[in-house]
Parts: C-alpha cells; structure tokens; sequence
C-alpha cells in the first residue's frame, strides 16, 4: 500500500473517529447537563471551538513540519489514547466540579467544565485535515488534493457517524466502543509508521502501537472498563442495568427497593411513587363525564396507566417512543408496576407521539401529554398551536387535552409565567375553552366542550360518584392545593404577562426559548438576565448583526488593500479579497448550521420525530459533501479564474438556498424528497470549501495553512452557528426568519466578495 | 327628551370627573408597585404589581435602615444579621442581596415587600404540635441566605429583589389579610425569613398587639443576637436540620452546621416551641449512622420530647433527576429515631402512613389522625393524652 493510500486512510478513519466521538461523547454530556437546547449548543460549540483552534494553531504550521507523516501517525495515535480517556473523564465531570451524579449543573459549571474536557480531544482531531491535506499535495503536488481530502474526511465521517450511531452505540457501552474506535486509528497509525524515515524510530514506533493496539483489543472485550465507568456515573444509586438504546442513554437503578427508569440522565419513572401520575390523569379524566378512549403520550411506565385503567376505559392508546425503555421496565420493575401494559384495554405504540397524532387511527375523550415540558425542539412540537390544533381533530365531542408544566404554588418566577401565559395563549387559538390548575406542577384542560372542573369540591364529587380510590388526589391534599387563593394568583400572574408572550408555534418554536428562560432562573449568575434581555430584544437586532459584521469587515478589507497595495497586479489575490474568502468560509460555517438545524427541526415537525429519516438526512449531508468535493476533485485543471468563478458561484448557490428553503416547507413535499435536502446544503459545503483552500493557496502559502486556516474558520463559523442558531435565533426568529437571516447574512458577504479594489485601475481579479 | 344646557352640565362634570380620577387611579396603579388592587380589609387576593414597576420603587429610595450591623472604616459595613457576617462595601450588597450599604449605611430592600403571600394548612409547615388543623397565613420576600440545591422554593430563594414582583404591604397590611381569611397565625415561610428581619421583625410585634399567633420556618443561620431578640414574640419555630455533617451542609447548602446546632440550643433555652424537620434526600444525608448521631445530639441537647419529622424527598431544583425518598428509607429513618429515645417522629409527606400522625409516647394510642394536610381526630386534651394524661410539647389552645 502506498503513502498516498495509508495518509488517505488516515483521514477518513479519522474523520469517521471525529464524528463518533462527538456522538459518544454529546450522549455522556447530555445525561450529565439538562438536555434542552442550549446545552446541545454548548457541547457542539465547545467541540467546534476547539477543533477550531486545533486546525488554527497545529494544523496552520503543518507546512513546517519536516516530516508530516510522523506527525500525522503521532496526532492519530493521540486522538486514539484521547477518546476513551475523554469518554471517562466525561463521566467524573460531575465529581470533580463537587456535584452528585444526579445533580443538574448549571450553565457556569457546565461550560468551563465541557471546554477543559474536550480540549485536548478536539484539538487534536481539529489538526487531522490539515496535516493530511499538506501531506497529499506533497505527494501529488499536481493534483487537487484538498478536495481528496476534504473529501474523504467527509465521507468517513459520514460513514462512521452512521455505522456508530445506528449499529454499534446500541450493541457496544461508550467505553468499549471508543477502545474499539482508538483501536482502529492504532492500526491506521501503525500503517502509517512504515513511513517514519529514521529505521529504529520506527520499529520503536511499531512495537509500542502493536502493544497499545492489543490493550486497545481487551478494552474493547472487556467489561471492565464500562463497568468503572457506570459506577462513577451513578454513584451513590445500586445500578442495575445501563445501557443505549438507538434512541439515548437508559438505566435503571434501584434505592432502598424503589427502582427507577432514567432516560438520557432524565428521571423517568420510579416503581411506586404515583403523585404526578395521579395529578395528571385524576385532573384530566374528571373533566370528562364519560371517558372511553383515551390517549397517553409518555409516562405510561410512571404510572399513570394504572390510574387510567381505574375508570371504564373502552381503550387507551400509549405511546412511548422508545422500545428499549419498555423492555428496561419489564426487566427491572416489579411486575405489577407494568400489568397494565399487558391489559386487553391497552395498546401500546413505540412511535413518536407526533407522528401518532398526526395518524391516528381513532378519537380520543382525553388526550394526555406526560412529558417534560418544551425544553427542547423536539419537545416543543407537543406544546405548539399547530400540535394542539391537530389534537383538537382527534378529540370527540368534549374531548379534552390535559398536559402539565413546571410551575410554583407559592410564587412561579417571571420567566415560568412567560411560558405558562404563552401555552395560555396558543391553546386558547386551538381550543374554546382553557383552564389552569395551580401548583407545583401547573395543570391545562383544554377542552372542546363544557366548562372545566378546576374546583377541589366538584373535582373530588367526580371521583367519589365514579368511585376511584386513591393516595394522594383526595380529600386531605387537593382542598388545600387548589385555593381560591392559589387560583386567583395564577390568573394574575398569566394576565401580567399576557401581553409579553408570544404564541408557540411550531416554525416559531418560542416554547424552548421560555423554558430555557426558566431553566435559567434557577441558578444565580447572569444566565438568567442574559436570556431574559434575548426574549425582551426586538427582533431587528438580529438583522443588524449582519449589517455591521459586513460594514466591520469591509474596512478591514480596505485596510489590509492598503497594507497590500498592488498584491492585486501580479495575479496574487490581495490581502483584502483574502480576508473576504476567509469570511465567506467562515459565513458558509454558520449557514450550514442554520440549514441542517432548520431543515431537521422542520422535518419533525411536518412528518414526526422518525430516528431512522433523521439518520438518512445526516447521510444526506455528509454525502453532499463528498459529491460537491469529489466533483472538484474531477476538476484537477481548473485555472485560478475559473476557481474564483466557481467560488462566487457557490457562494450566490449558498446565499439563494436559505430562500428557496421556507417555499420548500410550504409546498407540502413529500417525505422522502425533504429527508434529501440536507443533501443540497452538503453539495454547496463539499464545493466551496476546497476552492477557498485554492484561492488562498494562490498567495504563496502552503496547502497545509490554507487549509489550516480555512478549515479552522469554517469550524469556528460552525462554533458561533452551534451556540446561538439553536437555543436562540430559531426560537426568535422562526424557521421563516432564520432562512431570510443566514440570506441577509450570505448576501453580505458576496458584497463584501465583490467590492471592487481600493485602486481602481488594478483590477484584483486574478 | 330635550336636556337643559345647565342639567348638561349637572350630568358631564361628575361623569368626567369620575373618568378623569379612574384614569388617575388607573395610572398611579400602573406606574406605582406601591398601589394593591384590593384593599387588605376586604381579605381578598391582593394584586400582584408588574415586575417593572416593583423594580422602580425599589430603587426610588423605599426602602429602611437595616437592624443588626456596624460601621467599619472607608465607608464598609459589616452586616451582623446572619452567620456570614458579610462585610459590604459601598454600593454593595450581601450574600443574600437584599441588604445595600448606601452611603456607608446598611438598607433592607425588602422591608414591606413581600412577593409571596399564601393560605396554607399549619400542618403544611409542618408544625404538629401547634393548634392543629388551622390554617397560616403565609408570607415571603426574595432570597435566601442559603444556596441549597434542592430547594423547593427556588423561585423565591435563588431571586433577587429586582427579579421578583413584590407587593407594597406593611404589617398592619398582613396582619388585616391574616385576620379577614381566618387565619388566627402568620407565618413567615417558604424562602429564609432571616433576610427580610426588620419586615418579620415588625410583622411580629403587629401580630402580637392585634393578637395574633406569629411563627416562622427557618433554616436557623442567623446570629444570636437578632434571634434572641425575636423569640419572645414568636409562638413556635419550624426550623430546618438539613444534615448531620458540615460536609453536607456545605456542599449542599453553602452553610454552616454549627450555627444552626448553637441557634437550637438558644431557642431551646427560651422555652419557644419549635419542631425540627429533617429533609431525607436518598443517598445524600440518609446515611442511617448520620441520622443516629442527629437523633442523639437532639435527645441530649434539645430534649427527647422535640418533635422531628423526616420529610419525602421529591424531585425539585437541581435534584429533580433524584428519584423521591423511598418509603423504607423514611421508615428507617423513624426507627432510628425512636431507638435513640426520641418521643415524636413523624414522617411527612406521605399520605396515608401510620407515622403521618401523632401518638402518645407513653400509652401509645393515636392522638391526633393525620392524613397528609387533613386532620381527621383530634383527641388531645388541654394538650395532653386524653388516656394517660401524659403532657405535649406544644401549643395547643
């Protein structure tokens, strides 16, 4: 095998390890922090950052090493020790900062611990393409060999991002799983030793990789390791299975003969402990004189079926979106907890509850959400007015909806009224009739037909003429929970706010925002008064920061012209055209984000959460990178002029498609032509990015800077994107608003592209 | 019907004047946090001021001296209220942030503003030994001097007085609300009491001349001198043993175990009744050696008649991935309890268990039958057993 094979290897196994890690370690994470939406936006910005700054400061002096194949089976056999280290720091995270395992961390203890933990992972990993491009082009100077690698890192990030998440992350424990992932880069590694000039260099090299390969080996097999790791993990808790299914993060655990069900780190169900599943079904099926069918959307193991099936149901439908959840209860729970899955009454459906809704076979008297409030994107879809309206076409005549939200029964915060009132508002779109419950846990009754029953008096005649008996919706606890009092303030605290929420909607998901909001208030510091001041900003702003980004930059330009002056003439892109190619790239960063998180959330919540679709659109992309960079690889004569023809081409493609994509949501497309959109935005990326390293390469700097560089500010671009498209900017500026936004954003930078040289009979064309 | 210019007038200058004085009202109780829709006499719900307007007349200058500090050089203060003994600077504010030196004085900026303000059952509190089955009248400001992470009010306890919309009441106010909805207590509860003093301060001498009962829930973290001057004009405490071990009290609470352990002992030697409630998370302070330790140091100090309830666990705040304390473990907890000598242990937050009610530690037979906030007998008879005639710790009448 050659060189140019084993250093290509190198980088789509590479690669393929980059983008496996990051899903290994976004699951760890994700069960270590609260999983809503700024925390998927912390990990991926951190991670980005960092392989930013490790393309930056390692990759950038690639041209200076003296033997860069060394250096790339160095970095390979680093990234190999560094995965399963990082993986098992990961779970010590929340003992070194001086939290108990189950603990919830809040942002300023999250964000410097999840930076220091990827540090050095990304940093390496972040240095790989640009050695490896430098190393190519050595090789075949003639050829266009960053598209090469571009695309091969692509393609084995593609490729290896699938196979882990879809085969290996269920069959393998993370710990064993990233042996087996460092265990293949050794080998790669041990390829590329052959190619270490000094003899006995090398077969110390060898020697030390076959032993660590062999360790690598037995990590993989054995249990051990994942075994130290749980114990950590759930320290103080006597596991009894953990787990990952092809959705998340499972276990069980077991307290003083209590066990509980925790899915991605959240608290699902614990045998025995009925409060809020009694709340929520006995305040939700009184409000329905005869209740026949019924619908369940989580929390069917917590429960709240068992409550259910103590009234004449004719049938209830469950969904529950992971099968391995249930498994997991029926392994470890005591029998009776789950008898009721096994009742004629019941069927159970492992689908998303969206999905089900939108086709569901029947109609419903009560419909119930048991799910953990709008947190999310995903679960925001449960909280829309698009959701609501189409619960009110499954809903029989006095059907009602019944879901509950964190709230206070002495004094819900600013931001918990924001959400309530907002959910106020957008059920009140869908549905004549809106009432809320006070408490810790704030209850809705929506409801097509009578008024509701929101009296403790009234509440509990129902249950005694209908002879339900139970522990804690009774007599002794409901009088004293649902005052006149508590009532009247809550009705106060909505009107305050009424006019500052804004209605939830499902391409406006202002519903995760709220929560983020409130999540916030539990913890001091200025997370708190940061968000709050986002929610309070008038939209426009976000369009400003376009604007000034491009006025900022096009001064630069000008100045670097100035310092440059005449660069132009001799065919050599000035410094000034330099920087607008930097930017463009670093702009193509951020609207990949926005494509792939808009498109994703759009897809869920047109068609449904569907694991398998969500894993064919992140193919999608990444084979839309591989096509767009594989198409230039083709192109190895390509004169500099064209290039630069070919660049604004794709950058008017990058610009246009942010407002092709809201008309694409409209018009109704089919699902499995929407699951290739991602595609396009892949395409656009694999294109672009290997005519900047051209364009840049042109000044006389090496392949390995260009592409250090470029590659460092597309991360960051990607790293900025992470941070605030997700948790913020959607949620702002809907899905709509964001496409026009990343236009907006793009359109700058091709004027920035196109602004004519500072001297105007030196055209810098090159 | 044709209308006399003069009878025009007669009928337009009240119905403008009218308009003109609603549309004044209406204006001052927007702008102002200082306005309540409802008058306290009437006992209804007061209105709750919009955030912003409670904000502004917070920084207007509403705000009182605060009790309990000193002078130090370059314009310091050093705050004496509670266990930290900050000292402020200029412009600063303590732990708690509800104390501002301002010019080299110490200001309370939640004097009169309390932002909670409830109806609650006394057994919620819980008190078991305190005129069982009546209800408090309920009041909280901002803020804690505690930072526990599991706090059920953290809503409360973890805001700032700008982060809360706080009502303008004085105690004359609270003690009106107390008396139109029946209430014959007032309780400051829900956040730490100890940061808003002069407010719980004034809230009591108000009780006690309108003759009402006046309690408080506290964590205890304050410093002898402003507790002993309070206990005279509080009927009972409900006070917060969180832990066993500074260990716990540290990393869960931010506090300091020995205060509250040297506070016990001056509240008991007042002779106040107070009930001790210890919140059992699983696998954070339910460690059965720990609770021993607790129970004896509560026989040999405080007395084996000091009621003590082992409170449910459920998932809240930073916790709220924390399954709920398991039965067994509080029932563990109970009998060790008992073991060690300790004559009322009860169990909270779980209806319908045995240990929910009270029983006669001599003869055994149920006194009072509880069931979660409800009290469904009540046989406790000019506060003893009815049976033995064993004497309650408690007030009962």
């Amino acid at each position: 095998m050659g060189a140019r094979w084993r250093v290509s290897a190198g980088l789509a196994v590479g690669g393929a390890c980059a983008v496996s890690g990051q899903i290994i370690l976004l699951r760890e994470l994700l069960v270590a922090f609260h999983g809503n939406e700024l925390s998927l936006g912390v990990i991926l910005a951190g991670w980005l950052f960092w392989a930013a700054a490790g393309s930056w400061l390692i990759g950038a002096r690639a041209d200076r090493f003296r033997h860069p194949v060394s250096v790339l089976t160095l970095v390979l056999t680093l990234a190999s020790l560094l995965l399963p280290a990082t993986v098992l720091a990961s779970v010590c995270l929340k003992k070194a900062i001086g939290a108990s395992s189950v603990e919830t961390l809040g942002f300023f203890e999250f964000v410097p611990a999840v930076l220091v933990l990827l540090a050095p992972l990304c940093l390496v990993l972040g240095s790989l393409f640009a050695i490896g491009a430098r190393i190519l082009d050595d090789l075949a100077p003639a050829r266009n060999e960053v598209s090469r690698a571009y695309l091969l890192e692509s393609a084995g990030a593609g490729a290896g991002g699938l196979v882990v998440s879809m085969v290996m992350l269920p069959l393998l424990e993370p710990l064993r799983l990233s042996f087996a992932l460092g265990a293949v880069l050794l080998l790669v590694s041990f390829l590329l030793a052959g190619e270490v000039p000094a003899r006995h260099l090398r077969a110390a090299a060898r020697a030390f990789l076959v032993v660590l390969i062999v360790a690598f080996a037995v990590g993989a097999v054995s249990p051990r390791a994942d075994a130290l790791r749980r114990r950590i993990q759930w320290q103080g808790l006597d596991l009894l299975e953990a787990g990952n299914s092809l959705l998340g993060n499972l276990a069980a655990v077991d307290l003083h003969g209590e066990v509980s069900l925790y899915e991605n780190g959240l608290l699902v169900a614990t045998s025995g402990y009925r409060f809020h599943a009694e709340e929520l079904v006995h305040l939700g099926m009184v409000q329905h004189p005869d209740p026949g069918s019924v619908l369940l959307i989580g929390g069917g193991l917590g429960g709240a079926l068992h409550e259910i099936l103590k009234y004449p149901v004719e049938h209830c439908d469950y969904v529950e979106l992971d099968p391995q959840l249930i498994a997991m209860g029926r392994r470890h729970m005591p029998p009776q907890e789950l008898a009721p899955l096994d009742d004629g009454r019941v069927a159970v459906h492992c689908v998303d509850g969206r999905y089900f809704v939108k086709n569901a076979p029947r109609k419903y008297d009560v419909v119930m959400l048991d799910l953990p409030g709008p947190r999310s994107a995903q679960l925001n879809r449960f909280y829309s007015l698009e959701f609501f309206e189409e619960v009110r076409r499954i809903l029989r005549d006095d059907g009602v909806l019944v879901f509950e939200i964190s709230s206070s029964e002495v004094y819900p915060a600013a931001e918990q009224r924001l959400l309530l009132a907002s959910l106020r508002r957008t059920a009140g779109l869908a549905f004549p009739r809106v009432a809320t419950l006070p408490g810790d846990m704030c209850y809705f009754v929506l409801s097509t037909g009578g008024a509701s029953l929101t009296e403790a008096g009234a509440i509990l005649e129902r249950l005694s003429v209908a002879g339900i008996e139970t522990q804690y919706v009774r007599e002794t606890m409901l009088p004293f929970r649902l005052t006149p009092w508590r009532a009247a303030q809550l009705e106060q605290a909505l009107q305050e706010k009424e006019q500052q929420a804004r209605i939830n909607r499902d391409f406006q998901p202002l519903g995760y925002l709220y929560d983020l909001a409130q999540w916030s208030a539990q913890f001091r510091g200025p997370l708190r008064r940061w968000v709050g001041k986002v929610i309070e900003a008038r939209r426009w702003w976000a369009y400003v920061i376009p604007l000034v980004l491009f006025l900022v930059l096009a001064a630069v330009r000008y100045a670097g012209e100035g310092r440059a002056a005449g660069a132009g003439t001799r065919g050599i892109p000035s410094e000034g055209r330099r920087l607008a190619v930097g930017a463009a790239v670093g702009v193509t960063g951020i609207s990949e984000i926005v494509f792939q998180v808009t498109v994703m959330v759009g897809f869920q919540v047109m068609y449904g959460h569907l694991f398998y679709r969500l894993g064919v659109m992140v193919a999608a992309f990444m084979a839309g990178l591989a096509v767009g960079s594989f198409w230039l690889w083709r192109r190895v004569e390509m004169s500099p002029a064209r290039a630069w023809r070919g660049f604004l081409q794709v950058h008017v493609a990058i610009l246009l498609y942010p407002l092709v994509l809201p008309l694409l949501f409209r018009c109704n497309l089919p699902s499995w032509l929407f699951m290739f959109l991602p595609a396009v935005s892949g395409i656009l990326g694999g294109l672009e990015f290997p005519l900047a390293v051209r364009l840049w390469q042109r000044s006389g700097r090496g392949v390995g800077r260009a592409a250090g560089a470029l590659y460092a500010i597309d991360s960051f671009g990607a790293c900025v994107g992470a941070a605030i498209v997700g948790p913020f900017l959607i949620p702002l500026l809907g899905l709509v608003g964001i496409c026009w936004w990343t236009a907006l954003l793009n359109g700058c930078t091709l004027v920035l592209l196109l602004l004519p040289s500072r001297q105007p009979g030196r055209p810098a064309r090159p | 019907m044709s209308l006399s210019r003069r009878r025009f007038l007669e009928l337009a200058c009240p119905l403008a004047g009218g308009a003109a004085a609603g549309w004044l009202l209406l204006r001052r109780f927007r702008g102002s946090g200082g306005a309540i829709a409802s008058d306290p006499r009437s006992g209804g719900v007061p209105r709750l001021p919009r955030l912003e307007a409670s904000k502004r007349a917070m920084m207007d200058g509403s705000v009182t001296e605060a009790m309990h500090y000193e002078e130090l050089s370059g314009g310091r203060v050093r705050c004496k209220l509670c266990f930290r003994e900050c000292i402020i600077g200029e412009g600063g504010r303590g732990f708690c942030e509800n104390r501002e030196n301002r010019q080299g004085k110490l200001y309370t900026l939640v004097f009169n503003r309390p932002c909670a303000l409830q109806i609650d059952p006394i057994e919620k509190e819980p008190l078991y030994h305190f005129l069982p089955a009546t209800t408090i009248f309920c009041v909280s400001t901002a803020s804690c001097n505690y930072r526990c992470r599991f706090c059920q009010n953290w809503h409360l306890s973890y805001s700032g007085p700008e982060d809360v919309s706080a009502y303008d009441l004085t105690a004359a106010d609270i003690v009106q609300y107390a008396k139109r909805n029946g209430c014959p207590t007032i309780s400051h509860t829900y956040a730490e009491p100890t940061v808003h003093y002069e407010y719980l301060l004034a809230v009591a001498r108000e009780a006690r001349k309108e003759g009402l009962r006046f309690i408080y829930h506290t964590n205890l973290g304050i410093r002898p001198e402003p507790l002993e001057e309070i206990l005279p004009l509080v009927s009972a405490l409900s006070i917060d043993l969180k832990g066993f071990h500074q260990d716990y009290y540290g990393r869960m609470c931010n506090a300091n175990l020995a205060t509250v352990l040297e506070n016990l002992k001056i509240v008991r030697r007042s002779g106040t009744h107070f009930e001790l409630v210890n919140l059992v998370l699983p696998t954070q302070n339910d460690d059965p050696g720990q609770v021993e330790e607790m129970c004896t140091w509560i026989r040999d100090n405080l007395g084996a008649d000091t009621p003590l309830h082992f409170s449910r666990f459920h998932p809240t705040h930073r916790f709220r991935e924390l399954p709920a304390t398991p039965i067994k473990t509080l029932e563990r907890c109970c009998d060790i309890a008992q073991e060690a000598g300790l004559s009322f242990v009860s169990i909270g937050n779980v209806p319908g268990h045995r240990a929910n009610s009270t029983y006669c530690p001599d003869c055994g037979k149920r006194l009072i039958h509880r069931e979660h906030f409800a009290v469904l007998e009540n046989r406790v008879k000019e506060g003893s057993c009815p049976d033995c005639g064993r004497k309650l710790p408690g007030v009962w009448s």
